[in-house]
């Protein structure tokens, strides 16, 4: 069982069976194929790339974990995993901090994030039109039943002001660090 | 600089294979937990009535761990092979050793999976607790026996002259991958053409097919005169092809030591 799959050719209904039962180049292929989607919905509707970050590693870790515990297999991939960035960020809503309940139970390292990796968020997430990645992704009547659910809802963005990233995110202003230590310091560079 | 979609990447490997255990709180699919003694403990041929009797046993061990239902056919083509929990007939069962043991998670593995991406969904009531990989390590990809209970002629596609020999129930299909994971070589035969030789299929430069549990080896005669002989495991054989030879004519070699000839 040693011979390498060809990932990238699969169905995501393939890649997710495989991930279902450990295959972690799998799992990483729909996640590449996917995090642009999940990430630019995320920071479209809180309007915060740090928040964002956050939510988009607690989605694709949710799904990862409901696939490896005997959850059922999506019929439509993108449509579950899109219900459940959806989900994670209305739960964040409601209970006022980022969600990271399936990150705190598995015990995952804190992820770096820094002031660069909010502006490739930014950038992948200017680069990526929902709309269009969900109509190229579903069928037409999944599209408008998802649409209704996820594109027409309001922004969350003002109350995700309210919200700090959570402890499984660690936000490292690195440049902004330096540029304070420079300056208290009286160095050019 | 990293970047934070890698360090999720790596953190999602890291999940993904860990134990499912450790991964949640909720049971596994029970389906993962089948074991199946070695297959080298494979039992002779004793005849139908004895087929029968671990036909029940086996039954019963897959009861307890319900129907696989992997991923049949390519999705993106639209529905795929129906599936059924019905066991083989009987004398498939007899004649095949691999079909009387139990079902293995090697036999449900990414391996195996991958290669049921060929099945046509001409298939239907493909026996995915009968599902077995037979090897994981020919000279090509993994080789699979997926037994069916029927095959829709109509909808199969395939020319006429391959129609002819398309079996229309009880069919066992054997498929091997290509090395490339690109593609794969798939036969349907009958329970007659295993046991009168005509179950062999080429890929690249190989002769694969199926054989019964009393035949213990296998010569293969290509045109140029080289022969090559094998014995098989898990009722298959795979034997390379001579320099620019094509497979011409096989031998069996019975366990009670009687030969029997065939023409390919």
């Amino acid at each position: 069982m040693s011979r390498p799959h060809p990932h990238s050719r699969l169905s995501d209904a393939a890649l997710l069976a495989l991930a279902a039962d450990g295959d972690a180049d799998a799992y990483s292929e729909f996640y590449v194929r996917h995090r642009g989607l999940v990430v630019a919905f995320l920071r479209q509707r809180t309007g915060r790339s740090d928040v964002a970050a956050d939510l988009l590693a607690e989605t694709f870790v949710a799904a990862l974990d409901w696939l490896r515990s005997g959850g059922a297999l999506p019929a439509s991939p993108v449509g579950w995993l899109m219900t459940i960035a959806r989900n994670k960020l209305f739960g964040s809503w409601r209970r006022r901090r980022v969600e990271d309940d399936t990150r705190r139970r598995l015990g995952l390292e804190p992820l770096i994030l820094t002031d660069r990796n909010l502006i490739e968020i930014d950038e992948v997430s200017a680069r990526t039109d929902v709309a269009v990645e969900l109509a190229r992704h579903l069928p037409p009547e999944q599209f408008a039943a998802l649409k209704a659910h996820i594109l027409d809802e309001r922004s969350y963005a003002e109350i995700a002001t309210e919200l700090e990233t959570s402890e499984a995110v660690i936000r490292k202003r690195v440049s902004r660090a330096l540029g304070v230590l420079r300056a208290a310091i009286g160095g050019n560079g | 600089m990293v970047s934070f979609f890698d360090q999720l990447d790596a953190q999602l490997r890291e999940v993904a294979v860990r134990a499912p255990s450790d991964a949640a709180t909720r049971p596994p699919r029970p389906q993962r937990s089948v074991s199946r003694r070695p297959r080298s403990a494979r039992r002779p041929r004793q005849g139908v009535l004895a087929a029968l009797s671990l036909l029940l046993v086996t039954g019963t061990a897959l009861a307890a761990t319900g129907l696989w239902r992997p991923i049949l056919g390519e999705p993106r083509f639209g529905p795929g092979p129906t599936i059924t929990a019905d066991a083989p007939p009987p004398a498939q069962l007899a004649i095949l050793g691999v079909l009387r043991a139990p079902q293995t998670p090697a036999d449900r593995s990414a391996g195996t999976r991958a290669e049921l991406r060929y099945m046509s969904a001409a298939a239907s009531g493909v026996r995915t607790n009968y599902i077995r990989l037979l090897s994981d390590h020919t000279g090509f990809g993994p080789a699979v026996l997926v037994p069916v209970a029927r095959i829709d002629q109509a909808r199969s596609g395939a020319p006429p002259a391959v129609l002819a020999e398309l079996p229309r129930t009880d069919a066992l299909c054997l498929l091997v991958g290509d090395r490339d994971g690109e593609g794969a070589a798939k036969r349907c035969f009958t329970t007659d053409d295993v046991l009168d030789g005509r179950d062999t299929l080429s890929l690249g430069s190989d002769v694969f097919g199926l054989v019964p549990d009393a035949v213990r080896s296998v010569t293969v005669s290509f045109t140029g005169g080289a022969t090559r002989t094998v014995a098989p495991a898990d009722n298959l054989f795979e034997t390379a092809q001579g320099a620019g030879g094509i497979p011409v004519s096989m031998t069996w070699t019975m366990a009670a030591g009687p030969v029997r000839h065939f023409t390919l």
